[in-house]
C-alpha cells in the first residue's frame, strides 16, 4: 500500500493535518521533524478551552494551595516522563501509528473495537468543548445556563446556543479541516498568554477585593492559602482533593495519549526519544499555569459570592479580560474541538470503511453536540477525564508488553500479524479484564476513579503476559 | 515582500510582549479594567492579523 492510501485510524493533532501518511510504514528519516515542532504541537494542543473548566473545578473540590501547587508540578513532571520514557521510545524504534502497531498486536477486529470506544471518547471530550464554548454565548445572548450541579439542558436558549456551536464545529471539522489547523497554530502562542494573563488579572482582582499588599512572596503565599485555594470543604457533589488527587489528575488526564501510546502517532516523526520533553510545553504552560489562571478566577468569584458556584467558563474570562476573554473561550475550544471530532470521525471510518469521511465526520460532530447539550459532561470534566484514561490505558500496557517484555519471555511479538489473527484473545480480555478489575476496585473496593488506573496498568500488563503464554500455546498447537 | 512579512513577524511579537505588559501593569494597579479590556482586545486582532501574514510567510 503506497503512502498516500487514506487510512482510517487513530490520529494526533499534528497527523491529523496530513492523514495520507505513512500509516502503514515507518516514517523514513526525511520526514522525521526537530524538536521545535513538537514543543509549538504539545502548547498548543493542551491550551483547550476545557482548562477553563478544570482549574474551577479544582477550587470547588475544596483543594489546599501547597496540594495545588506541588500536585501539579510533581504530577505534570510525572506525564512528561511517561511521554519520554514510556511513549517516545517505542515511537522512535517503530516510528508506526499507534493504530497500526495495535492491528500488528491485536489482529484488525480488535484495533477496529478500541477505535470505537476511542471515537465515543473523543465525542464526548467534544461535547464537553461545546459546552464550554457555549457558555461565551451565553454571555452575548443573555440565556440561562446551567449550573455545577445540572446534569441537563436547563433552557431553551443553551440548546440552540449548543445546537449552533456544535453544527458550526461539526461542519468545519467535515469540509475545512486544515484551515481550522492553521488558525490553531496561529492562536496556539495568544492563547499561552492569555490564559497567563487570566492568571495575573485574577491575582490583582483579589488584592483589591481584599484589600491586601503584596511585598514579598511570602505575602503572596498568604494570599494563596488563606484567601485563593484555602482547602477548605469541597462544594455539595464533588470529590475533596488532595496532594495526590491533584497529582494523579495531572499525570492521567492524558493518560491515553502518554500511557495509552495514542501519541506514538506523534513521536514516530521525533528524530530523538528526548524529544518527547517537549511535551512539557504543554503540560507547564497549559496543565499548569492555565489551571492555576483559571483556578483563581473561579476563587475570586466565591470570594466575591460564595453562594455563586456556577462554573462558567464564558462570563469568567469575559469579567476578566472582556470581549478577548470571550474570543479565547470560543477559539480554544474551536480549535481542539475541531480536530477531536475530526479523529472521532476517523475512528468511526474504521468501523464502517465504506463511509465517507465527509458523512462520518459529520455524525460524530452530531454525536458531540448532543453530548455537549448536557452539562454534567462538562461540569463532571474530572471524572470523565479519569474514566477515559482508565478505559484506553490497558491498550498501552498491551503495546509496552508486547515492545518489550515478550522477546525476554520468549513470546512472538505483534502475534495478530504472524498467526493470521484478526482478534487476539489475550490482549482482548486484558482489556475487558483490566477495566472490569478497575471498575470494581471503584465499586466495591473504596478505590476513587482517580488512582485507580495506576494498578489497572499493571493488571493488564500481568494479564496479557499471561494470557498470551496461553493463547500462543494453544494457536500454536 | 520579505521585509513585509519580517515586519510582521516583529509586529506579531510585539503584540505578545503587549499582553503580558498589559496584564503586568494591570497587576500593578496602573491601569483601569476599562482601558486594559480595551487593549486586550486590540492586541488580540493585532496579533491574529500579524501572526497569519507571519505565518503564511513561513509555509
Amino acid at each position: 500500500m503506497v503512502d498516500s492510501d487514506p487510512k482510517p485510524g487513530v490520529i494526533s493533532f499534528a497527523m491529523a493535518t496530513r492523514p495520507e501518511e505513512f500509516e502503514r510504514r515507518p516514517v523514513p528519516a526525511a520526514a522525521q521533524l526537530g524538536f521545535k515542532h513538537f514543543i509549538g504541537q504539545y502548547a498548543g494542543e493542551h491550551t483547550a478551552g476545557t482548562e477553563l473548566m478544570i482549574g474551577p473545578l479544582f477550587v470547588a473540590s475544596g483543594v489546599g494551595a501547597f496540594d495545588v501547587l506541588a500536585g501539579l508540578f510533581v504530577g505534570n513532571l510525572l506525564a512528561v516522563l511517561s511521554w519520554l520514557f514510556l511513549t517516545a521510545p517505542i515511537a522512535t524504534r517503530s516510528r508506526l501509528t499507534l493504530y497500526y502497531q495495535l492491528e500488528r498486536i491485536t489482529g484488525r477486529k480488535l484495533a477496529i473495537l478500541y477505535n470505537l470506544a476511542n471515537g465515543i471518547m473523543f465525542c464526548f471530550l467534544a461535547g464537553a468543548m461545546i459546552t464550554v464554548a457555549a457558555t461565551a454565548l451565553g454571555v452575548w445572548f443573555k440565556f440561562p445556563m446551567p449550573g455545577l450541579s445540572d446534569l441537563y439542558p436547563n433552557s431553551f436558549g443553551w440548546v440552540l446556543g449548543v445546537l449552533g456551536i456544535g453544527a458550526l464545529i461539526a461542519v468545519v471539522a467535515a469540509f475545512g479541516y486544515k484551515t481550522v489547523a492553521w488558525i490553531a497554530n496561529i492562536a496556539a502562542p495568544w492563547m499561552v498568554l492569555v490564559f497567563l494573563a487570566l492568571g495575573l488579572i485574577g491575582l490583582r482582582q483579589f488584592l483589591v477585593s481584599t484589600g491586601a499588599d503584596i511585598h514579598s512572596v511570602g505575602d503572596l503565599w498568604n494570599l494563596a492559602k488563606t484567601k485563593i485555594w484555602t482547602g477548605g470543604a469541597p462544594i455539595a457533589g464533588q470529590v475533596k482533593f488532595t496532594f495526590g488527587h491533584v497529582m494523579f489528575f495531572a499525570w492521567f488526564c492524558n493518560m491515553a495519549m502518554h500511557i495509552g501510546m495514542s501519541d506514538l502517532s506523534v513521536f514516530r516523526y521525533a528524530k530523538k526519544s528526548w524529544y518527547a520533553i517537549a511535551s512539557g510545553a504543554g503540560m507547564f504552560l497549559g496543565h499548569f499555569l492555565a489551571w492555576l489562571g483559571a483556578s483563581i478566577l473561579y476563587a475570586h468569584q466565591l470570594y466575591l459570592n460564595p453562594a455563586d458556584m456556577n462554573v462558567l467558563p464564558g462570563p469568567m474570562a469575559f469579567r476578566a479580560v472582556g470581549v478577548a476573554g470571550l474570543l479565547l473561550v470560543i477559539i480554544a475550544c474551536w480549535t481542539t474541538a475541531n480536530p477531536t471530532i475530526y479523529r472521532a470521525g476517523l475512528a468511526f471510518q474504521a468501523v464502517i470503511p465504506k463511509a465517507s469521511t465527509f458523512k462520518v465526520t459529520l455524525a460524530a460532530g452530531g454525536l458531540a453536540t448532543i453530548a455537549g447539550l448536557f452539562p454534567a459532561i462538562a461540569m463532571k470534566l474530572l471524572d470523565f477525564v479519569a474514566i477515559y484514561g482508565m478505559i484506553l490505558m490497558p491498550m498501552g500496557a498491551v503495546i509496552f508488553m508486547d515492545f518489550w517484555v515478550f522477546p525476554k519471555l520468549g513470546l512472538k511479538p505483534w502475534f495478530a500479524e504472524a498467526s493470521g489473527r484478526s482478534f487476539n484473545w489475550a490482549a482482548g480480555s486484558a482489556w475487558i479484564l483490566t477495566i472490569a478489575a478497575c471498575v470494581s476496585l471503584v465499586k466495591f473496593g473504596g478505590m476513587q476513579i482517580f488512582f485507580v488506573s495506576l494498578p489497572g496498568w499493571f493488571v493488564a500488563a500481568l494479564l496479557y503476559a499471561g494470557l498470551s503464554q496461553i493463547y500462543q500455546k494453544a494457536v500454536g498447537s | 515582500m520579505m521585509i513585509f512579512q519580517r515586519l510582521s513577524k516583529y509586529a506579531a511579537l510585539l503584540t505578545l510582549a503587549g499582553i503580558l505588559a498589559i496584564s503586568w501593569l494591570f497587576l500593578k494597579g496602573k491601569i483601569e479594567p476599562a482601558p486594559m479590556k480595551i487593549g486586550m482586545l486590540i492586541l488580540t486582532g493585532g496579533w491574529f492579523a500579524a501572526a497569519a501574514v507571519w505565518m503564511r510567510g513561513k509555509n
